[in-house]
């Protein structure tokens, strides 16, 4: 299993999220957003940084994520982002945000589709959940660097989840999803669906893509 | 007769993306200034006559600093909170309890007491957004005896109250999403935000 920390931001709905006993037990520990830009993140395998942080304060620990992705750590960024909004082209390796106003009520439109795509259908990922557990809404799309593979997409080639393995060391998986600001709000079941899957895959599934060099095989390292 | 009333200050989260709509409203701002929340410990809020603090603060850091926010309430000021009560830092205000929602009538708002805040608004418009329920409130705040309750969903549970009693100044406690979210809106709900707005500001003894 990965040990995993995740940033938290002092709010309600991130302390609902980080604390709710099935998400908390993949997570070593949890690191106060204030305290981060002097915290130790080595003894960690990946850190997990969750949508809507405050932007002065996660700007402050931007050195913390570089470090952990120069050493071919794992950065997992959800958006919406406002950091991303203050600066939309490379505040991470590779990150080039487009906010979009939301639309929270796609699916009442007859005939609507969410106009998202599952892509990589090889993937780890596609193994632990579905398109639909990843779908309710986005507060804005990204642009994915190439070589990066690309999981979810917009119908117009905007990107949901990527995974991005070129631009450093590292890993840097980024989600246009906000998952624990609705499951700590209370707010859109889909978004529990989401972590109860993505979670454990975090931890423990394959993060490497096809765009890879040749894997090792699969389960053996997962125990 | 015409009184100058000082203005509202909003302790800002910083933690959307999105434009803050309430802040490009130019009948909003006129009452209306804006400050990061971490800059709270080194102001001077003398000139306000309330501050308002949303559901994404770092409630750690105002826990933290709770004595700020109970002098300025000692000085018949306002405090208005949107959101989830973490940490004991609101005087009077117990921690939120979600809802057990079972069914989209569960959302149901309805208005209690009546009060300048809620003045011609529709509690559907409050119920709903576009056909869908649950933007308003998730939840409740326990609030102390006598506060006065404006707003509950269909099982009762206060979602929106007033404390005149606990503190010589005012808290204000919704338990949902900010309140001045609600100026773009297209309906009667739409209201909610300058009216809230004008009572903080009347709302201060000085």
């Amino acid at each position: 299993m990965r040990r995993l920390a995740a940033v938290y931001g002092g709010s309600a709905p991130h302390h609902r999220a980080l604390n709710e006993p099935k998400y908390a037990r993949w997570l070593a520990d949890c690191i106060y957003l204030p305290e981060l830009p002097n915290a130790d993140l080595t003894e960690y395998d990946g850190v997990i940084v969750p949508e809507r942080l405050h932007a002065g304060r996660l700007h402050a620990a931007r050195p913390r994520l570089l470090e952990m992705l120069e050493r071919a750590g794992t950065v997992v960024l959800f958006g919406e982002q406002p950091v991303c909004a203050r600066q939309p082209r490379g505040w991470l390796p590779g990150l080039d945000w487009e906010y979009r106003p939301t639309n929270y009520w796609w699916w009442l439109e007859p005939g609507a589709t969410s106009g998202l795509r599952a892509q990589h259908p090889e993937h780890d990922l596609w193994r632990h959940l579905t398109l639909k557990d990843a779908t309710w809404h986005q507060h804005g799309v990204y642009r994915a660097p190439p070589g990066a593979d690309v999981l979810i997409s917009t119908d117009d080639g905007g990107a949901i989840l990527y995974i991005d393995r070129v631009s450093t060391p590292g890993t840097l998986l980024v989600a246009a999803l906000d998952p624990m600001y609705h499951f700590g709000s209370y707010f859109m079941p889909a978004t529990e669906r989401f972590l109860d899957k993505f979670m454990p895959w975090l931890a423990e599934g394959e993060i490497r893509g096809s765009s890879d060099a040749p894997q090792e095989t699969h389960g053996a390292q997962h125990g | 007769m015409t009184v100058s009333l000082k203005p509202v200050l909003v302790l800002d989260d910083q933690t959307s993306a999105a434009p803050v709509q309430a802040h490009e409203d130019p009948a909003l701002r006129e009452g209306m200034e804006a400050v990061d929340v971490y800059d709270l410990p080194s102001l001077d809020l003398e000139p306000y006559a309330a501050l308002m603090v949303g559901g994404m603060v770092d409630q750690e850091f105002l826990w933290q600093h709770r004595d700020v926010l109970e002098s300025f309430l000692a000085r018949e000021r306002a405090v208005v909170f949107c959101g989830q009560l973490l940490r004991s830092w609101l005087p009077g205000c117990g921690r939120f309890v979600p809802a057990k929602i079972t069914s989209m009538r569960d959302y149901a708002v309805q208005l209690v007491e009546p009060d300048p805040v809620f003045a011609g608004v529709d509690p559907h418009d409050l119920t709903f957004r576009r056909g869908v329920a649950g933007f308003f409130a998730r939840g409740h705040h326990p609030p102390p005896p006598d506060a006065k309750v404006l707003a509950a969903l269909a099982g009762g549970q206060p979602t929106t109250w007033i404390d005149r009693k606990t503190m010589p100044g005012t808290v204000f406690v919704h338990a949902g999403n900010d309140l001045l979210g609600y100026a773009q809106v297209d309906s009667t709900a739409a209201r909610l935000a300058s009216q809230l707005l004008e009572w903080a500001r009347a709302e201060s003894g000085v």
